[in-house]
């Protein structure tokens, strides 16, 4: 599985968005496009990645730049984990 | 509510204040309750979470009820209906009301006394155990084990909140520092007070290895089979078995239901539970295979 269809299979899980990932691509908008991410919506969601990659979000990177995308998302992830 | 259960509301003395007690009793309370009646008194989560947590407590007592077991609840002070506050509650009295609730049970006629720690407050269970007599077993239900990384994300929801918006990003540093100077924070509607900060940042299952003397069981919801019980859960309770406790983990595939803002309901933990619990009376039901 790619980086970013485990982001997907991750954002499935903690949004509850029961398949409804099933179309989401790159270019998918998070922040401010599913009515579903607020701000606990992103924290479980950060946890959730920081477990399963075990990596570590800074503060500063939770922005809207970062959570704009399934895209944006996956690159910072990658970033971490290379 | 079903045709067991019958509601009892009440407000019982706390050493600061009145809380608010809801007791879920099984069918012809208290002529019918025997030694064996299991009574579980429900330790609830952390602010928005204890709200979203409240249905599935529910089934879990009219599941209880169908039995001939009963269910008790107790807001902490400063939540809830009970008096107080939630700038005044502090963790070292939550531990105090926790203990509180169990002997309410005891004064109901209940002599089978278990908890059911909710996230959270599974650490409050932890610190209440020992001075709890006769404990007869604890429940878990997905627990926090570590009371400064639940705190951390509970402030990055602040920091979360203000994403998109035209203000100066917080970062859980500078909240910790404005609780160090003696100010209160807010975060989702929630006015944490330094003490209550402080007691739950201090709260960690290692403080605690030593002093639990019951059976524990203990489950983890995942939200599919791809997802894994968290490594930290899994030394703990390593570490728990080590010291000889009893420990039966279970994991569920559901949503996390104290995350979800809509209801949201995980029946295959109260199946389980509810396994559990009969499984393990002496009296009760033996377990289907």
């Amino acid at each position: 599985m790619s980086l970013q269809q485990e982001t997907i299979q991750i954002i499935d899980d903690v949004l509850m968005l029961e398949g409804q990932v099933e179309h989401f691509n790159e270019d998918t908008g998070l922040l401010g496009s599913i009515p579903e991410f607020d701000s606990v919506a992103v924290v479980s969601l950060v946890t959730a990645l920081e477990e399963e990659f075990g990596c570590a979000f800074d503060d500063d990177e939770l922005n809207a730049d970062v959570f704009a995308t399934v895209g944006s998302l996956t690159k910072v992830l990658e970033q971490k984990l290379n | 509510m079903g045709t067991y259960s019958r509601l009892d509301p009440a407000f019982i003395a706390g050493s600061k204040g009145s809380l608010f007690a809801l007791h879920h009793a099984p069918e012809h309370a208290p002529e019918k309750v025997s030694d064996s009646t299991e009574c579980i008194v429900a330790i609830p989560s952390f602010a928005e979470e204890m709200n979203r947590c409240r249905y599935m407590q529910t089934l879990l007592a009219q599941a209880l009820n169908k039995q001939g077991h009963a269910l008790v609840s107790v807001d902490p002070y400063g939540t809830g209906d009970s008096s107080g506050d939630f700038a005044e509650a502090s963790w070292d009295q939550w531990i105090q009301d926790t203990i509180d609730a169990t002997h309410y049970a005891k004064q109901l006629g209940y002599k089978k006394i278990s908890l059911l720690a909710v996230r959270l407050g599974a650490l409050l269970a932890m610190a209440a155990a020992p001075e709890i007599e006769n404990l007869h077993r604890m429940i878990f239900w997905q627990p926090v084990t570590n009371g400064k990384t639940f705190l951390n994300q509970f402030l990055r929801i602040k920091i979360a909140a203000s994403m998109g918006r035209d203000e100066k990003a917080e970062t859980t540093a500078h909240l910790e520092e404005l609780i160090k100077s003696g100010q209160n924070i807010e975060v989702t509607g929630y006015d944490v007070s330094p003490e209550l900060f402080s007691g739950i940042q201090a709260a960690h299952y290692s403080n605690h290895l030593d002093h639990l003397s019951c059976p524990l069981s203990w489950f983890t919801v995942l939200a599919s089979e791809e997802r894994k019980t968290p490594r930290g859960d899994l030394q703990a309770m390593e570490k728990w078995q080590e010291q000889g406790v009893e420990i039966n983990h279970q994991t569920v595939i559901g949503p996390a239901f104290w995350q979800a803002h809509e209801r949201t309901l995980t029946p295959e933990l109260i199946t389980a539970t509810m396994n559990d619990i009969t499984m393990n009376q002496p009296n009760g039901s033996t377990p289907h295979e």
